[in-house]
Protein backbone atom coordinates (compact mmCIF):
# COMPACT_ATOMS: atom_id res chain seq x y z
CA UNK A 1 0.00 0.00 0.00
CA UNK A 2 2.89 2.41 0.59
CA UNK A 3 4.70 1.74 -2.68
CA UNK A 4 6.48 4.82 -3.96
CA UNK A 5 4.39 6.98 -6.24
CA UNK A 6 4.57 7.14 -9.99
CA UNK A 7 6.16 10.47 -10.96
CA UNK A 8 3.77 13.37 -11.55
CA UNK A 9 3.13 13.45 -15.29
CA UNK A 10 3.48 16.66 -17.24
CA UNK A 11 0.19 16.93 -19.17
CA UNK A 12 -2.54 19.06 -17.65
CA UNK A 13 -5.20 16.34 -17.64
CA UNK A 14 -2.68 13.67 -16.64
CA UNK A 15 -1.72 15.82 -13.64
CA UNK A 16 -5.35 16.04 -12.55
CA UNK A 17 -5.69 12.27 -12.92
CA UNK A 18 -2.53 11.76 -10.88
CA UNK A 19 -3.80 13.93 -8.04
CA UNK A 20 -7.19 12.19 -8.14
CA UNK A 21 -5.49 8.81 -7.73
CA UNK A 22 -2.49 9.58 -5.50
CA UNK A 23 -2.84 12.92 -3.69
CA UNK A 24 -3.43 12.25 0.02
CA UNK A 25 -5.46 15.44 0.25
CA UNK A 26 -7.58 14.87 -2.86
CA UNK A 27 -10.82 15.32 -0.90
CA UNK A 28 -9.67 18.73 0.37
CA UNK A 29 -8.65 19.87 -3.09
CA UNK A 30 -12.00 18.88 -4.59
CA UNK A 31 -13.69 21.16 -2.08
CA UNK A 32 -11.15 23.95 -2.70
CA UNK A 33 -11.59 23.95 -6.46
CA UNK A 34 -15.22 24.92 -6.07
CA UNK A 35 -14.00 28.36 -4.92
CA UNK A 36 -12.17 29.61 -8.04
CA UNK A 37 -14.67 27.92 -10.36
CA UNK A 38 -17.96 28.87 -8.67
CA UNK A 39 -16.88 32.40 -7.69
CA UNK A 40 -15.77 33.12 -11.24
CA UNK A 41 -18.97 31.80 -12.78
CA UNK A 42 -21.02 33.78 -10.26
CA UNK A 43 -18.92 36.90 -10.75
CA UNK A 44 -19.35 36.73 -14.52
CA UNK A 45 -23.12 36.24 -14.16
CA UNK A 46 -23.42 39.09 -11.67
CA UNK A 47 -21.41 41.56 -13.73
CA UNK A 48 -22.43 40.70 -17.28
CA UNK A 49 -25.87 39.08 -17.24
CA UNK A 50 -27.98 39.65 -14.18
CA UNK A 51 -27.24 43.37 -13.62
CA UNK A 52 -26.71 42.79 -9.91
CA UNK A 53 -23.25 44.34 -10.08
CA UNK A 54 -22.92 47.24 -10.52
CA UNK A 55 -26.57 47.67 -9.50
CA UNK A 56 -28.87 50.08 -11.33
CA UNK A 57 -29.92 53.13 -9.39
CA UNK A 58 -32.50 52.94 -6.62
CA UNK A 59 -34.09 56.17 -7.85
CA UNK A 60 -35.57 54.63 -11.01
CA UNK A 61 -39.24 55.47 -11.49
CA UNK A 62 -41.73 52.65 -11.98
CA UNK A 63 -41.67 53.24 -15.75
CA UNK A 64 -37.86 53.08 -15.76
CA UNK A 65 -37.89 49.85 -13.76
CA UNK A 66 -40.26 48.33 -16.34
CA UNK A 67 -38.00 49.53 -19.16
CA UNK A 68 -34.95 48.05 -17.40
CA UNK A 69 -36.72 44.70 -16.93
CA UNK A 70 -37.99 44.63 -20.50
CA UNK A 71 -34.64 45.35 -22.11
CA UNK A 72 -32.61 42.90 -20.01
CA UNK A 73 -35.28 40.23 -19.47
CA UNK A 74 -33.48 37.33 -21.18
CA UNK A 75 -30.03 38.17 -19.83
CA UNK A 76 -31.31 38.39 -16.28
CA UNK A 77 -33.19 35.08 -16.43
CA UNK A 78 -30.43 33.06 -18.09
CA UNK A 79 -27.83 34.63 -15.78
CA UNK A 80 -29.76 33.63 -12.69
CA UNK A 81 -30.26 30.10 -14.07
CA UNK A 82 -26.51 29.63 -14.31
CA UNK A 83 -26.04 31.27 -10.95
CA UNK A 84 -28.61 29.02 -9.24
CA UNK A 85 -26.44 26.04 -10.14
CA UNK A 86 -23.07 27.51 -9.24
CA UNK A 87 -24.47 28.72 -5.93
CA UNK A 88 -24.51 25.24 -4.42
CA UNK A 89 -20.78 24.96 -4.88
CA UNK A 90 -20.08 28.13 -2.93
CA UNK A 91 -21.47 26.27 0.02
CA UNK A 92 -18.73 23.68 -0.40
CA UNK A 93 -16.25 26.38 0.54
CA UNK A 94 -18.17 26.94 3.78
CA UNK A 95 -17.93 23.23 4.62
CA UNK A 96 -14.21 23.21 3.85
CA UNK A 97 -13.50 26.34 5.91
CA UNK A 98 -15.65 25.04 8.76
CA UNK A 99 -13.64 21.84 8.71
CA UNK A 100 -10.30 23.73 8.64
CA UNK A 101 -11.43 25.78 11.66
CA UNK A 102 -12.15 22.50 13.46
CA UNK A 103 -8.50 21.50 12.89
CA UNK A 104 -7.20 24.68 14.56
CA UNK A 105 -5.75 24.75 18.04
CA UNK A 106 -8.48 26.88 19.56
CA UNK A 107 -10.71 25.98 22.51
CA UNK A 108 -14.03 24.61 21.17
CA UNK A 109 -12.55 24.49 17.65
CA UNK A 110 -15.30 22.13 16.52
CA UNK A 111 -18.06 24.47 17.71
CA UNK A 112 -16.39 27.46 16.03
CA UNK A 113 -16.20 25.50 12.79
CA UNK A 114 -19.86 24.49 12.91
CA UNK A 115 -20.88 28.05 13.82
CA UNK A 116 -19.00 29.36 10.79
CA UNK A 117 -20.61 26.80 8.50
CA UNK A 118 -24.16 27.51 9.64
CA UNK A 119 -23.70 31.29 9.64
CA UNK A 120 -22.32 31.39 6.11
CA UNK A 121 -24.79 28.91 4.60
CA UNK A 122 -27.65 31.12 5.74
CA UNK A 123 -26.18 34.04 3.80
CA UNK A 124 -26.80 32.35 0.47
CA UNK A 125 -30.55 32.26 1.14
CA UNK A 126 -31.21 35.99 1.25
CA UNK A 127 -28.14 37.23 -0.57
CA UNK A 128 -28.22 35.02 -3.59
CA UNK A 129 -31.38 32.94 -3.79
CA UNK A 130 -33.97 35.49 -2.76
CA UNK A 131 -32.53 38.25 -4.94
CA UNK A 132 -32.29 35.77 -7.83
CA UNK A 133 -35.91 34.70 -7.47
CA UNK A 134 -37.34 38.19 -7.26
CA UNK A 135 -35.38 39.69 -10.16
CA UNK A 136 -36.02 36.69 -12.44
CA UNK A 137 -39.73 36.86 -11.60
CA UNK A 138 -39.76 40.58 -12.34
CA UNK A 139 -37.94 39.97 -15.63
CA UNK A 140 -40.20 37.05 -16.49
CA UNK A 141 -43.29 39.25 -16.57
CA UNK A 142 -42.19 42.82 -17.35
CA UNK A 143 -45.86 43.54 -18.17
CA UNK A 144 -46.80 43.07 -14.52
CA UNK A 145 -48.37 46.05 -12.70
CA UNK A 146 -45.39 48.47 -12.49
CA UNK A 147 -45.97 48.92 -8.79
CA UNK A 148 -45.28 45.23 -8.20
CA UNK A 149 -42.31 45.27 -10.58
CA UNK A 150 -40.81 48.03 -8.49
CA UNK A 151 -41.56 46.05 -5.34
CA UNK A 152 -39.66 43.04 -6.73
CA UNK A 153 -36.86 45.35 -7.86
CA UNK A 154 -36.51 46.76 -4.33
CA UNK A 155 -36.67 43.31 -2.73
CA UNK A 156 -33.91 42.15 -5.08
CA UNK A 157 -31.33 44.79 -4.29
CA UNK A 158 -32.19 45.13 -0.61
CA UNK A 159 -32.10 41.39 0.04
CA UNK A 160 -28.84 41.24 -1.93
CA UNK A 161 -27.43 43.68 0.61
CA UNK A 162 -29.36 42.02 3.40
CA UNK A 163 -26.74 39.38 4.08
CA UNK A 164 -24.89 41.72 6.41
CA UNK A 165 -25.34 39.65 9.53
CA UNK A 166 -24.30 36.35 7.97
CA UNK A 167 -21.06 37.72 6.57
CA UNK A 168 -20.47 39.84 9.64
CA UNK A 169 -20.61 36.82 11.93
CA UNK A 170 -18.77 34.59 9.48
CA UNK A 171 -15.88 37.05 9.23
CA UNK A 172 -15.99 37.73 12.95
CA UNK A 173 -15.70 34.01 13.72
CA UNK A 174 -12.84 33.75 11.26
CA UNK A 175 -11.07 36.75 12.80
CA UNK A 176 -11.34 35.38 16.33
CA UNK A 177 -10.17 31.86 15.50
CA UNK A 178 -7.28 32.94 13.28
CA UNK A 179 -5.97 35.45 15.80
CA UNK A 180 -6.19 32.98 18.69
CA UNK A 181 -5.09 29.86 16.81
CA UNK A 182 -1.81 28.27 17.88
CA UNK A 183 -1.44 25.97 14.89
CA UNK A 184 -1.00 28.78 12.35
CA UNK A 185 -3.03 27.07 9.64
CA UNK A 186 -3.89 30.58 8.46
CA UNK A 187 -1.38 33.46 8.73
CA UNK A 188 -2.16 36.06 11.39
CA UNK A 189 -2.22 38.93 8.85
CA UNK A 190 -5.15 37.22 7.16
CA UNK A 191 -7.04 37.44 10.45
CA UNK A 192 -6.61 41.22 10.30
CA UNK A 193 -7.90 41.37 6.73
CA UNK A 194 -11.06 39.59 7.95
CA UNK A 195 -11.60 42.64 10.16
CA UNK A 196 -11.87 44.91 7.12
CA UNK A 197 -14.21 42.50 5.50
CA UNK A 198 -16.62 42.62 8.41
CA UNK A 199 -16.42 46.40 8.76
CA UNK A 200 -17.67 46.66 5.16
CA UNK A 201 -20.90 45.06 6.35
CA UNK A 202 -21.52 48.20 8.41
CA UNK A 203 -20.92 50.37 5.33
CA UNK A 204 -23.69 48.55 3.45
CA UNK A 205 -26.31 49.22 6.11
CA UNK A 206 -26.96 52.76 4.84
CA UNK A 207 -28.37 51.29 1.63
CA UNK A 208 -31.44 50.27 3.63
CA UNK A 209 -32.20 53.94 4.34
CA UNK A 210 -30.96 56.11 1.47
CA UNK A 211 -32.11 55.96 -2.13
CA UNK A 212 -29.59 58.36 -3.62
CA UNK A 213 -25.96 59.40 -3.23
CA UNK A 214 -22.86 57.55 -2.04
CA UNK A 215 -24.72 55.62 0.66
CA UNK A 216 -27.44 54.17 -1.61
CA UNK A 217 -27.23 50.57 -2.85
CA UNK A 218 -25.46 51.75 -6.01
CA UNK A 219 -23.41 54.42 -4.23
CA UNK A 220 -19.66 54.90 -4.07
CA UNK A 221 -19.44 53.89 -0.44
CA UNK A 222 -22.17 51.32 0.00
CA UNK A 223 -21.45 49.54 -3.29
CA UNK A 224 -18.09 50.38 -4.89
CA UNK A 225 -15.82 50.59 -1.84
CA UNK A 226 -17.57 47.66 -0.28
CA UNK A 227 -17.32 45.50 -3.39
CA UNK A 228 -13.68 46.35 -4.08
CA UNK A 229 -12.74 45.40 -0.54
CA UNK A 230 -14.83 42.24 -0.72
CA UNK A 231 -13.44 41.05 -4.07
CA UNK A 232 -9.87 41.81 -3.03
CA UNK A 233 -10.44 39.92 0.21
CA UNK A 234 -12.03 37.05 -1.72
CA UNK A 235 -8.91 36.66 -3.87
CA UNK A 236 -6.66 36.67 -0.81
CA UNK A 237 -9.02 34.16 0.84
CA UNK A 238 -8.74 31.67 -2.03
CA UNK A 239 -4.93 31.91 -2.00
CA UNK A 240 -4.67 31.64 1.78
CA UNK A 241 -6.98 28.62 1.74
CA UNK A 242 -4.77 26.99 -0.88
CA UNK A 243 -1.77 27.25 1.44
CA UNK A 244 -3.85 26.28 4.47
CA UNK A 245 -4.76 23.00 2.79
CA UNK A 246 -1.10 22.30 2.06
CA UNK A 247 -0.20 23.09 5.66
CA UNK A 248 -3.04 21.45 7.60
CA UNK A 249 -2.53 18.24 9.57
CA UNK A 250 -4.99 15.58 8.52
CA UNK A 251 -5.18 12.59 10.84
CA UNK A 252 -4.13 9.34 9.17
CA UNK A 253 -7.15 7.42 7.98
CA UNK A 254 -7.29 4.53 5.53
CA UNK A 255 -7.40 6.90 2.57
CA UNK A 256 -4.33 8.87 3.57
CA UNK A 257 -2.42 5.83 4.81
CA UNK A 258 -2.88 4.17 1.42
CA UNK A 259 -1.68 7.31 -0.33
CA UNK A 260 1.04 8.46 2.07
CA UNK A 261 3.72 6.62 0.13
CA UNK A 262 2.68 8.74 -2.78
CA UNK A 263 3.54 12.19 -1.48
CA UNK A 264 5.25 14.28 -4.14
CA UNK A 265 8.74 15.39 -3.17
CA UNK A 266 7.92 18.92 -4.29
CA UNK A 267 5.50 19.34 -1.39
CA UNK A 268 7.41 18.32 1.71
CA UNK A 269 4.95 20.07 4.03
CA UNK A 270 2.24 17.60 3.04
CA UNK A 271 4.50 14.72 3.86
CA UNK A 272 5.46 16.31 7.17
CA UNK A 273 1.85 16.80 8.09
CA UNK A 274 1.03 13.18 7.48
CA UNK A 275 2.96 11.83 10.43
CA UNK A 276 0.68 9.28 12.11
CA UNK A 277 -1.41 10.73 14.88
CA UNK A 278 -3.97 9.39 17.28
CA UNK A 279 -7.35 9.92 15.64
CA UNK B 1 -30.17 -0.19 23.19
CA UNK B 2 -33.15 -2.05 21.87
CA UNK B 3 -33.09 -3.02 18.21
CA UNK B 4 -36.18 -1.07 17.22
CA UNK B 5 -34.82 2.18 18.69
CA UNK B 6 -31.82 1.96 16.39
CA UNK B 7 -34.01 2.35 13.34
CA UNK B 8 -36.15 5.33 14.37
CA UNK B 9 -34.06 7.94 12.56
CA UNK B 10 -33.90 6.29 9.16
CA UNK B 11 -37.26 4.56 9.67
CA UNK B 12 -38.94 7.97 9.77
CA UNK B 13 -37.81 8.71 6.21
CA UNK B 14 -40.25 6.49 4.24
CA UNK B 15 -43.11 7.60 6.51
CA UNK B 16 -42.36 11.25 5.76
CA UNK B 17 -41.87 10.33 2.10
CA UNK B 18 -45.38 8.86 1.87
CA UNK B 19 -46.89 11.90 3.60
CA UNK B 20 -45.02 14.15 1.15
CA UNK B 21 -46.38 12.21 -1.81
CA UNK B 22 -49.93 12.39 -0.47
CA UNK B 23 -49.70 16.15 0.16
CA UNK B 24 -47.98 16.73 -3.17
CA UNK B 25 -50.75 14.96 -5.07
CA UNK B 26 -53.31 17.32 -3.52
CA UNK B 27 -51.29 20.42 -4.45
CA UNK B 28 -49.28 21.20 -6.58
CA UNK B 29 -48.82 17.75 -8.06
CA UNK B 30 -51.80 16.73 -10.19
CA UNK B 31 -52.31 19.99 -12.05
CA UNK B 32 -49.31 22.28 -11.76
CA UNK B 33 -50.35 25.86 -12.47
CA UNK B 34 -49.12 27.08 -15.83
CA UNK B 35 -46.95 30.23 -15.82
CA UNK B 36 -49.07 31.34 -18.78
CA UNK B 37 -52.13 31.84 -16.57
CA UNK B 38 -53.18 35.48 -16.49
CA UNK B 39 -53.47 37.36 -13.21
CA UNK B 40 -57.26 36.95 -13.40
CA UNK B 41 -56.90 33.18 -13.93
CA UNK B 42 -54.59 32.89 -10.93
CA UNK B 43 -56.96 34.90 -8.76
CA UNK B 44 -59.93 32.75 -9.78
CA UNK B 45 -57.90 29.58 -9.15
CA UNK B 46 -57.36 30.55 -5.52
CA UNK B 47 -60.93 31.89 -5.19
CA UNK B 48 -62.38 28.52 -6.16
CA UNK B 49 -63.25 26.97 -2.77
CA UNK B 50 -62.10 23.50 -3.88
CA UNK B 51 -58.67 24.72 -4.96
CA UNK B 52 -58.29 26.95 -1.90
CA UNK B 53 -59.09 24.01 0.36
CA UNK B 54 -56.58 21.78 -1.45
CA UNK B 55 -53.83 24.40 -1.26
CA UNK B 56 -54.47 25.09 2.42
CA UNK B 57 -54.57 21.51 3.62
CA UNK B 58 -51.69 20.38 1.46
CA UNK B 59 -49.56 23.30 2.63
CA UNK B 60 -50.42 22.70 6.29
CA UNK B 61 -49.24 19.09 5.94
CA UNK B 62 -46.11 20.20 4.08
CA UNK B 63 -45.47 22.80 6.74
CA UNK B 64 -45.51 20.07 9.39
CA UNK B 65 -43.24 17.71 7.51
CA UNK B 66 -41.11 19.92 5.25
CA UNK B 67 -37.94 19.38 7.26
CA UNK B 68 -38.61 15.63 7.53
CA UNK B 69 -36.11 14.49 4.89
CA UNK B 70 -33.21 15.93 6.89
CA UNK B 71 -32.69 12.73 8.95
CA UNK B 72 -31.82 10.94 5.70
CA UNK B 73 -29.19 13.54 4.80
CA UNK B 74 -27.82 13.53 8.34
CA UNK B 75 -27.54 9.73 8.19
CA UNK B 76 -25.71 9.98 4.85
CA UNK B 77 -23.32 12.58 6.36
CA UNK B 78 -22.57 10.21 9.24
CA UNK B 79 -22.02 7.33 6.82
CA UNK B 80 -19.60 9.54 4.90
CA UNK B 81 -17.61 9.77 8.13
CA UNK B 82 -17.16 5.99 7.92
CA UNK B 83 -15.58 6.19 4.47
CA UNK B 84 -11.84 5.71 4.06
CA UNK B 85 -11.33 9.50 3.90
CA UNK B 86 -13.23 9.83 7.18
CA UNK B 87 -11.00 12.49 8.70
CA UNK B 88 -11.40 14.80 5.68
CA UNK B 89 -13.96 17.53 5.07
CA UNK B 90 -16.41 15.91 2.63
CA UNK B 91 -19.08 15.03 5.20
CA UNK B 92 -19.09 18.66 6.40
CA UNK B 93 -19.18 19.89 2.82
CA UNK B 94 -22.22 17.66 2.30
CA UNK B 95 -23.87 18.92 5.47
CA UNK B 96 -23.27 22.53 4.39
CA UNK B 97 -25.01 21.79 1.09
CA UNK B 98 -28.07 20.25 2.79
CA UNK B 99 -28.57 23.11 5.22
CA UNK B 100 -30.32 25.51 2.85
CA UNK B 101 -32.55 23.34 0.62
CA UNK B 102 -35.33 22.77 3.13
CA UNK B 103 -35.59 26.47 3.96
CA UNK B 104 -36.48 27.35 0.36
CA UNK B 105 -39.21 24.74 0.33
CA UNK B 106 -40.53 26.45 3.47
CA UNK B 107 -40.55 29.78 1.61
CA UNK B 108 -42.63 28.32 -1.25
CA UNK B 109 -45.00 26.85 1.30
CA UNK B 110 -45.40 30.23 2.99
CA UNK B 111 -46.15 32.12 -0.26
CA UNK B 112 -48.82 29.62 -1.30
CA UNK B 113 -50.44 29.72 2.14
CA UNK B 114 -50.60 33.51 1.96
CA UNK B 115 -52.10 33.34 -1.54
CA UNK B 116 -54.86 31.00 -0.38
CA UNK B 117 -55.42 32.98 2.82
CA UNK B 118 -57.08 36.05 1.21
CA UNK B 119 -58.02 35.12 -2.35
CA UNK B 120 -59.99 38.37 -2.74
CA UNK B 121 -56.73 40.33 -2.95
CA UNK B 122 -56.02 42.19 -6.22
CA UNK B 123 -55.37 39.66 -9.03
CA UNK B 124 -51.90 41.12 -9.67
CA UNK B 125 -50.96 40.50 -6.03
CA UNK B 126 -52.35 36.96 -6.21
CA UNK B 127 -50.25 36.29 -9.29
CA UNK B 128 -47.15 37.66 -7.59
CA UNK B 129 -47.61 35.45 -4.50
CA UNK B 130 -48.31 32.42 -6.63
CA UNK B 131 -45.25 33.12 -8.83
CA UNK B 132 -43.04 33.49 -5.76
CA UNK B 133 -44.29 30.14 -4.45
CA UNK B 134 -43.63 28.40 -7.77
CA UNK B 135 -40.18 29.81 -8.28
CA UNK B 136 -39.09 28.95 -4.73
CA UNK B 137 -40.45 25.43 -5.24
CA UNK B 138 -38.96 24.58 -8.64
CA UNK B 139 -35.83 26.65 -9.25
CA UNK B 140 -33.46 26.16 -6.28
CA UNK B 141 -31.69 22.97 -7.36
CA UNK B 142 -28.11 24.23 -6.96
CA UNK B 143 -27.79 22.89 -3.44
CA UNK B 144 -29.23 19.52 -4.47
CA UNK B 145 -26.70 19.30 -7.29
CA UNK B 146 -23.86 20.18 -4.92
CA UNK B 147 -25.18 17.57 -2.47
CA UNK B 148 -25.25 14.87 -5.17
CA UNK B 149 -21.79 15.64 -6.48
CA UNK B 150 -20.34 15.57 -2.96
CA UNK B 151 -21.72 12.08 -2.44
CA UNK B 152 -20.41 11.03 -5.87
CA UNK B 153 -16.87 12.27 -5.15
CA UNK B 154 -16.92 10.73 -1.69
CA UNK B 155 -18.01 7.34 -3.10
CA UNK B 156 -15.36 7.40 -5.84
CA UNK B 157 -12.60 8.20 -3.34
CA UNK B 158 -13.72 5.60 -0.79
CA UNK B 159 -11.29 2.77 -1.47
CA UNK B 160 -11.95 0.16 1.19
CA UNK B 161 -12.28 -3.60 0.92
CA UNK B 162 -16.00 -3.09 1.52
CA UNK B 163 -16.75 0.54 0.65
CA UNK B 164 -19.60 2.22 2.55
CA UNK B 165 -21.61 2.71 -0.67
CA UNK B 166 -21.07 0.65 -3.83
CA UNK B 167 -19.60 2.51 -6.83
CA UNK B 168 -22.92 2.65 -8.70
CA UNK B 169 -24.22 5.00 -6.00
CA UNK B 170 -21.61 7.48 -7.23
CA UNK B 171 -22.80 7.15 -10.84
CA UNK B 172 -26.40 7.42 -9.66
CA UNK B 173 -25.65 10.69 -7.86
CA UNK B 174 -24.04 12.18 -10.98
CA UNK B 175 -27.12 11.20 -12.98
CA UNK B 176 -29.42 12.79 -10.37
CA UNK B 177 -27.31 15.98 -10.44
CA UNK B 178 -27.75 16.19 -14.22
CA UNK B 179 -31.50 15.66 -13.92
CA UNK B 180 -31.75 18.68 -11.58
CA UNK B 181 -29.98 21.08 -13.97
CA UNK B 182 -32.90 22.13 -16.25
CA UNK B 183 -35.13 23.17 -13.32
CA UNK B 184 -32.66 25.95 -12.45
CA UNK B 185 -33.64 27.60 -15.73
CA UNK B 186 -37.40 27.39 -15.13
CA UNK B 187 -37.73 31.19 -15.06
CA UNK B 188 -36.43 31.49 -18.61
CA UNK B 189 -39.63 30.45 -20.37
CA UNK B 190 -43.37 30.62 -19.85
CA UNK B 191 -44.12 27.55 -21.96
CA UNK B 192 -42.54 24.32 -23.14
CA UNK B 193 -40.43 21.79 -21.24
CA UNK B 194 -38.43 24.41 -19.30
CA UNK B 195 -41.44 26.28 -17.92
CA UNK B 196 -42.16 25.46 -14.28
CA UNK B 197 -45.01 23.13 -15.24
CA UNK B 198 -42.97 21.60 -18.08
CA UNK B 199 -41.55 18.12 -18.59
CA UNK B 200 -37.96 19.05 -17.68
CA UNK B 201 -38.49 21.58 -14.90
CA UNK B 202 -41.44 19.89 -13.25
CA UNK B 203 -41.78 16.18 -14.07
CA UNK B 204 -38.08 15.35 -14.39
CA UNK B 205 -37.18 17.35 -11.29
CA UNK B 206 -39.94 15.91 -9.10
CA UNK B 207 -39.48 12.32 -10.26
CA UNK B 208 -35.70 12.50 -9.89
CA UNK B 209 -36.07 13.93 -6.41
CA UNK B 210 -38.51 11.19 -5.37
CA UNK B 211 -36.44 8.36 -6.87
CA UNK B 212 -33.23 9.87 -5.53
CA UNK B 213 -34.51 9.96 -1.97
CA UNK B 214 -35.92 6.45 -2.23
CA UNK B 215 -32.69 4.97 -3.58
CA UNK B 216 -30.49 6.85 -1.11
CA UNK B 217 -32.75 5.72 1.72
CA UNK B 218 -32.33 2.09 0.66
CA UNK B 219 -28.54 2.28 0.28
CA UNK B 220 -28.16 4.19 3.55
CA UNK B 221 -30.35 1.62 5.31
CA UNK B 222 -28.29 -1.25 3.89
CA UNK B 223 -24.96 0.38 4.65
CA UNK B 224 -25.96 1.08 8.24
CA UNK B 225 -27.29 -2.41 8.86
CA UNK B 226 -24.23 -4.02 7.31
CA UNK B 227 -22.08 -1.95 9.66
CA UNK B 228 -24.18 -2.90 12.68
CA UNK B 229 -23.79 -6.58 11.76
CA UNK B 230 -20.04 -6.08 11.46
CA UNK B 231 -20.08 -4.79 15.03
CA UNK B 232 -19.52 -1.08 14.42
CA UNK B 233 -20.87 1.09 17.23
CA UNK B 234 -24.44 2.19 16.46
Amino acid sequence: MTASPPPIPSGYLAKIAWHWRHNPKADLWIAWFSIPIAYNIMGICYFTLTHMMPPPTATKSQAEVVEFLTSFSDQIRVGFGVMMISLGFLVWANGLIGWLIMRMQVPYAKAWGLAYMVAMCGGSLTGAYMSGFTLSLAAMRPDRDPEYSQLLYDVTYLSFDGTMGFFLFGSLIWTVVILTDKSRIFPKWFGYTCIWNFTTEFLVSTAMITQDGPFAWDGTIAFYIDTVVYIFWQIIYAIVLFYAIRRVDVPMDGFRRARSGNVPQAQPEIGASLAPQAT
Amino acid sequence: MSKSLQDILLGSVPVVGLIWIAAFLVFPGITPMSPQMTAADVASFYSDPDNATNVRYSMIVFNWFEIGMVPLYAAIAVLMQRMSHRSGPLSYVYLAATLSSACLFAAANCFWIVAAYRPDRAPEAMQLLSDLGWICFIVPTGFLIAQNLTVAFAVYLDKQVTPVFPTWVGHFNILAALAFVPAAFAATSLEGPLAWDGALSFDLRIWSFAIYNLVMFLVAWNARHRMLEEGEPA
